[in-house]
């Protein structure tokens, strides 16, 4: 019986309730429903869903796991029961291992076969008073699964012997060298028979003692390295032998012996048997049944409380700053996708904050959909919904929603990608699909380690204690955890979750899924707007706190902010005020709004500051105009004002001799014409002030008025009535064919892609004409595949090969008709 | 959440607000470690430097006691990375102590090896050290302390300086308090510097910086150096020694220019010292010449920078800075205080005001409009000489006139920068001029007639903006400057601030052009004033009576 129709007798044996925990714990199972136990049995012997399975397991049931798979190995495949697991496993007993045998059984990781075939423990020492327990033997794929080196042990030596090349010759000779120190070994005809007695021997305690005397001194500490990670880098690994003596190096002596394997010029390996040998002729030293004991340290729940709110504070505060109109948005990206370094330190020096900062800023509000991208002009620009969010606690709610769900590791930015390059913010390089999980771990975990410690004071976390924890949890994504933790503290630090490394009560509501109750303690712990500011005579007015938005949107027209921090200080100057001005303010509205909301008398010399400023605003005044009339004759002025036709052309009265108008020269001159005047036309000379002409005679062609069209044909420009025609038809054939001259480059490129894109769609080939790094042009029948961040995928059938060509290189694309999908 | 006044920012300023009750409490509990920035009338700002916290340090304040203060006086959450960073900063502080060492004299000492192995490894630190000891202690060569003290500073491991002070020549001083007695602040200054070793006491023009430096010598009790930036401050200081100690005429010496005495109590003009010779500083010696217990650097933010390399080499004497402004227009605050040594002292003006100690003063800008033709003139003229063109304006002359006129029968100043206009202003209000080339008996001459009344009004350039007391004087008309110089604003104001016998107020006039660089100058300098709350009102000149 194949062992996957096991399985699927097994689980249909299997009650209802045991089969509905199977299939919550491992959820990938029904997704999507499979329809018979042989199809339910198969998928959860494929290696995928065991390594997803995998990845659930805690510390103790993995490594129950890994010894049942290293142990059955031993037995031949017939199984191990908890008895022999326990010795392998630092002495741990079966009412322990017991039920993680069972949970295993559970997660159809493990079977036990009904019918009890109890391997032989090799060393029979453990097993003599013990009953024979029920036998496990591991699924299918479990092996591949879990990785050459289950339990952090190297391969076995006959596995070695396989696969490395010329390792046979070398362990014949071994062989030889282990016997002349006394060791009995069986024959070693050929190279798998040598490793057969080889590991025999080094699982045996006495022979084992016997290598390790006649081991130079050194080579027990290397052994003992290496136990952790079977596989180690030595200098010349793979040397050309072993020349017996006194001054053999420790490595040169264990590969004479077979002890470790070489693996290429600079890698070694640990085998299995020996690594086992190492430890004590266990798998593991101890089973890890419980979680590491946290090193908490114990914070002041004052501290812990002061450092939350504050950071609470502060991140609204930059998030207020980076998304406020008049603010450093929009933010460009790059071609390559991301925002650039030099777009970044921009935003750095308006937000005044740490550089690290600036990244994070722009992940945690695009995360939460107050920044949006444009894809129009690919820049990140407020969406909105920050004003929607309306108060502080609404914009923190949608901060730590959006944080929660945040596909993306905000840490990373900065970081180096495996291909060397520095990630950006906003690039899809950071992003983590599984970051939402490992943050929802990360607060389990807090909460957990919170409530384990005791004493007064509120449990400190650090990244390496959590990380533990986690690691403990879910051992397989210990690399996972140690990447991603120590940002996702930082982060939730930011958020007020934890506060100088305690979990603070708001993320305790977080981790509850209580958000909104969050939210509203974010609010209590935040101080209340204040509506009022001190205004000093060094002309500077200080908001003693957070500032009510909408006083401080005032403020912010009249004076320029300074400073970080929960106050801001805002300074007034005669520039600073401009914008008010601007706005339409005067130097009474000015001051009364001052006058409302400061908690001081004003200073002389801010009010004299503002109505100097405000009494000479406008002394030179600019707008603009189509065109312009000036004349002596003030009556002339009147009667055209006084002309229906004059509003249409949208004229105005500058001063009594002066008229602009909206609408262009020629139509204020056909209009005053119209009103029996004989306007003439002025150019503006160089020096600016144009001497007044004498009118011209009204027959006179207006110099001003554009030539009218030209009949004859000259020039870039002109086309003929076949041309247009010809360009009406290709039209109307559709927008297959980008015919060569449109618009502008812009258009062509967008035609372009509009066309590739088609192409992609419909599989068909296209004619591309781009222009190499010589700037020669350059034509090729490909096929599209993608068009993504400025490059195109193209397959070039000819040369059988993929191939990426730069968007801005493109100069034309031609689909080619009739061979779609060929 | 508690109702403090103190609101802490995370670019590290901490803003006071001084009508709050525990305004004061706040004040005095944060002033070991924070340094003054800006005193304006309802929130004072002050700043945490490293070198702030390691004076609290030096002064023997550890971080908890800093972060107890900053957590119970903050409204507002204090920014956790901020607490941090004070933490980590303070505990820098003493990792490296300078000792005396019977066996090897000078040595650097340290409890954290991996210090001692960076600063070793600094290129610039390298050749000031002797041969190495042992693991934690290295030889100093004990000409170098100061740089090496000053060099440790920048790199971030300042040195706990235990090697002391060498004693110098005892000499016997006492101050004579009949008739006057040593206010309290002047007392608490002393006393701090004293306690301190070395330092600069801050105080405002004619808040008595003299008597403080009167204090320290007869607490030192030992022969001194005093350095002054010229020869008419040096003699008031003789005369103001002779009143005030037990010193007499003889004890007394001064080294200048003119006359070259050394005696148990010297005074030397910065100039004398910095004179140049062949490459050399010929009168440098006098800092070695004799065993001083005790240097005082009157006016330590004119101080010249040789001096300062030369200081470097002082470390062993104590050391006195006396200032009004610490504000340096060079920015070498930092040198200050590494060489001569942390602020001893401070005290807001208004402080040292509201108690009667100095004359409260009125500060008015009057801007006049310069008519067409100058405007014109203005604008076309080369940006070299803008400043020029704006700051000595005929318009101003008229104003000054008219100013004079108001406050005719007071003690009036006139003050500027530019030579024509002052001889212009001195014609039209019949006022000696005293200038750079006016010789210091002219000027002791003419100082004296204005202090007796003899004369009511005084046309002086930039050689008045230091050290000269005139205690009567009320009324002042500044008509151009150095450029944005905040301190020569501050030391301008200074002249007016001795009390007046009548408890007058003190009239202080700047005259400045409208829309030119003249009123962008005239914005820049009195920031420094608004900032120690002393508030402009800004008139029009057209609306100025007579």
């Amino acid at each position: 019986m194949s062992a996957i129709r096991a399985l699927a007798d097994e689980l249909a044996a299997r009650s209802d309730s045991d089969l509905r925990s199977l299939l919550s714990a491992r959820p990938d199972l029904s997704l999507p429903p499979v329809p018979d136990f042989p199809a339910l049995a198969a998928r959860a012997s494929t290696r995928a869903s065991l390594q997803r399975a995998l990845e659930n397991l805690t510390e103790p049931q993995l490594q129950v796991l890994e010894a049942v798979l290293i142990a059955a190995e031993d037995t031949g495949g017939t199984g191990v029961d908890a008895a022999t697991l326990g010795a392998v496993l630092g002495g741990a007993e079966p009412p322990v291992l017991e039920p993680v045998l069972a949970q295993l059984t559970a997660r159809a990781l493990l079977q036990a076969p009904p019918v009890s075939q109890v391997g032989k423990p090799k060393d029979g020492a453990t097993n003599g008073s013990t009953p024979a327990g029920t036998c496990y033997v591991p699924v299918g794929a479990l092996a591949e699964a879990l990785g050459p080196y289950p339990a952090g042990l190297g391969r076995p030596l006959e596995t070695l012997v396989r696969v490395l090349p010329g390792f046979g010759g070398q362990l014949l000779e071994a062989a030889g060298r282990v016997r002349s120190l006394g060791i009995a070994l069986g024959p070693t005809p050929d190279p798998e028979a040598a490793a057969h007695e080889l590991s025999g021997a080094v699982g045996r305690p006495t022979d084992w003692n016997v290598l390790l005397a006649a081991a130079p001194t050194g080579a027990a500490e290397l052994l003992e390295r290496l136990a952790g990670a079977p596989v180690g880098v030595v200098p010349a690994a793979a040397r050309a032998g072993y020349r017996p003596g006194p001054a053999a190096a420790p490595v040169d002596w264990l590969l004479g012996h077979g002890l470790l394997a070489p693996l290429d010029i600079a890698h070694v390996e640990l085998p299995r048997s020996v690594g086992r040998a190492v430890r004590g002729h266990r798998i593991a030293a101890s089973l890890q049944a419980a979680p590491p004991d946290p090193d908490l340290r114990p914070v002041r729940p004052a501290v812990r409380d002061n450092a939350a709110h504050s950071a609470v504070a502060e991140t609204l505060r930059l998030v207020d700053a980076l998304l406020a109109p008049g603010g450093p948005t929009p933010v460009a990206t790059l071609r390559s996708g991301g925002v650039g370094v030099r777009e970044v330190k921009r935003l750095t020096e308006a937000l005044q904050v740490e550089p690290a900062a600036t990244p994070w800023l722009l992940e945690l509000a695009a995360g939460a959909g107050l920044l949006g991208l444009d894809v129009d002009d690919s820049r990140w620009k407020p969406t909105g919904a920050a004003a929607a969010a309306g108060d502080r606690e609404a914009l923190w709610l949608a901060l730590a929603d959006g944080w929660l769900d945040l596909e993306r590791a905000p840490a990373m930015v900065g970081t180096r990608s495996p291909d060397g390059a520095t990630i950006n913010a906003l690039a899809a390089e950071a992003s983590r699909p599984d970051a939402p999980r490992v943050r929802r771990r990360v607060l389990d975990a807090a909460v957990e380690l919170t409530a384990e410690h005791d004493g007064a004071a509120a449990a400190g976390i650090d990244a390496s204690s959590l990380t533990a924890r986690l690691a403990w949890h879910q051992p397989r994504l210990r690399r996972r955890f140690e990447r991603l933790v120590p940002g996702i503290l930082a982060e939730a630090e930011a958020l007020g979750l934890f506060g100088g490394g305690a979990l603070t009560p708001i993320g305790e509501l977080v981790q509850q899924d209580r958000l909104p109750e969050a939210a509203a303690a974010v609010r209590e712990a935040l101080p209340a707007p204040v509506s009022h500011f001190v205004v000093q005579a060094d002309l500077t007015a200080v908001a003693p706190g957070y500032l009510d938005p909408a006083v401080a949107r005032e403020l912010l027209l009249l004076a320029a902010p300074e400073g970080r921090g929960p106050a801001t200080t805002y300074r007034f100057s005669p520039a600073s005020i401009r914008p008010a001005l601007d706005a339409g303010q005067d130097a009474k509205s000015i001051l009364a709004f001052l006058t409302r909301h400061s908690a001081t008398d004003l200073p002389q010399a801010l009010t004299y500051l503002v109505e100097d400023t405000a009494a000479r605003y406008g002394a030179l005044r600019v707008g603009s105009a189509g065109s312009y009339l000036r004349t002596d004759d003030d009556a002339a002025v009147e009667a055209l004002l006084a002309d229906p036709r004059a509003a249409a052309l949208g004229v105005v009265k500058l001063a009594p001799t002066v008229v602009a108008a909206r609408a262009g020269a020629d139509e204020l001159t056909a209009l005053l014409r119209d009103l029996g005047y004989t306007p003439a036309p002025e150019h503006p000379t160089p020096s600016g002030s144009a001497p007044p002409q004498a009118p011209a005679p009204p027959s006179a062609p207006s110099p001003a008025l554009p030539a009218g069209p030209a009949r004859t044909r000259s020039g870039p420009w002109s086309i003929t009535e076949e041309e247009i025609a010809a360009q009406v038809v290709s039209l109307r054939a559709g927008a297959r064919q980008a015919s060569g001259r449109v618009a502008g480059p812009e258009g062509e490129t967008l035609l372009g892609l509009e066309t590739l894109r088609t192409a992609i769609r419909q599989r068909s080939p296209v004619r591309l004409g781009t222009a190499d790094s010589q700037g020669n042009a350059v034509r090729q029948v490909l096929v599209p595949l993608s068009v993504s961040g400025g490059r195109v995928r193209v397959f070039d059938p000819v040369r059988q090969v993929e191939k990426v060509v730069s968007v801005h290189r493109v100069m034309d694309v031609e689909i080619i008709e009739g061979t779609s999908d060929g | 959440m508690a109702d403090g006044p103190l609101i802490v920012q995370s670019d590290k300023t901490l803003l006071l607000e001084v009508d709050h009750p525990q305004a004061d409490e706040a004040r005095h509990a944060i002033a070991p470690f924070a340094e003054l920035e800006r005193a304006p009338e309802h929130v004072h700002s002050y700043r945490l430097t490293p070198l702030g916290l390691w004076n609290a340090r030096a002064a023997g304040l550890d971080a908890e006691q800093v972060l107890d203060t900053l957590l119970s006086y903050s409204r507002f959450p204090v920014p956790h990375a901020l607490l941090i960073d004070i933490e980590d900063t303070m505990s820098r502080y003493g990792r490296l102590r300078l000792e005396k060492d019977p066996q090897h004299g000078l040595v650097l000492r340290t409890t954290d090896y991996p210090v001692l192995e960076e600063v070793l490894h600094a290129r610039k630190i390298a050749p000031l050290l002797g041969p190495r000891i042992d693991g934690e202690t290295v030889v100093v060569h004990s000409s170098q302390r100061g740089q090496l003290k000053q060099l440790l500073l920048k790199l971030g491991w300042p040195a706990e300086d235990l090697a002391g002070y060498v004693d110098g020549t005892p000499h016997p001083i006492a101050l004579t308090e009949d008739g006057w007695s040593l206010r309290p602040y002047q007392k608490l200054a002393a006393d701090s510097f004293f306690s301190g070793g070395s330092g600069v006491v801050v105080l405002p023009c004619g808040a008595g910086k003299t008597i403080v430096g009167a204090a320290a010598m007869a607490t030192s009790q030992t022969t001194t150096l005093i350095l002054v930036t010229n020869t008419v401050s040096a003699r008031q200081w003789k005369d103001e020694l002779l009143k005030r100690t037990s010193l007499t005429e003889s004890d007394i010496g001064e080294y200048s220019g003119a006359v070259k005495e050394v005696r148990p109590v010297t005074i030397a003009t910065y100039q004398v010292l910095t004179t140049r010779r062949g490459g050399l500083y010929p009168h440098l010696e006098l800092l070695d010449k004799n065993d001083w217990g005790l240097i005082v650097y009157d006016e330590v933010h004119l101080l010249p920078a040789p001096i300062f390399k030369m200081t470097a080499d002082l470390q062993a004497r104590r050391r006195l800075g006396l200032t009004a402004t610490l504000v340096r227009e060079d920015g070498r605050e930092g040198e200050v205080f590494s060489l001569i040594g942390p602020k001893r002292y401070d005290a807001p003006w208004k402080d040292i005001e509201s108690q009667g100690y100095i004359a409260p003063a009125d500060c008015v800008e009057v801007r006049v409009d310069l008519p067409r033709d100058e405007r014109v003139a203005y604008a076309m003229a080369e940006d070299g000489d803008k400043y020029r063109l704006c700051a000595t304006s005929d318009t101003k002359s008229g104003v000054v006139e008219k100013l004079a006129a108001a406050h005719k029968g007071e003690q009036l100043l006139v003050i500027g920068q530019y030579l024509d206009q002052l001889d212009d202003l001195g014609e039209r209000l019949h006022a000696p001029v005293i200038k750079g080339d006016t010789s210091v008996k002219e000027r002791q001459r003419l100082f004296a007639a204005f202090r007796s009344g003899e004369i009511s009004t005084l046309v002086v350039s930039k050689v008045a903006n230091f050290s000269i007391d005139l205690p009567e004087a009320s009324v002042a008309i500044q008509v151009s400057g150095s450029f944005g110089s905040r301190q020569e604003e501050a030391q301008r104001l200074g002249r007016l601030l001795r009390p007046k016998a009548d408890g007058r107020a003190a009239r202080f006039y700047t005259v400045v052009a409208r829309d030119t660089l003249d009123q962008d100058f005239a914005a820049k300098r009195q920031r420094f004033l608004a900032e120690q709350g002393y508030a402009y009102r800004i008139l029009d000149a057209a609306g100025l009576p007579g």
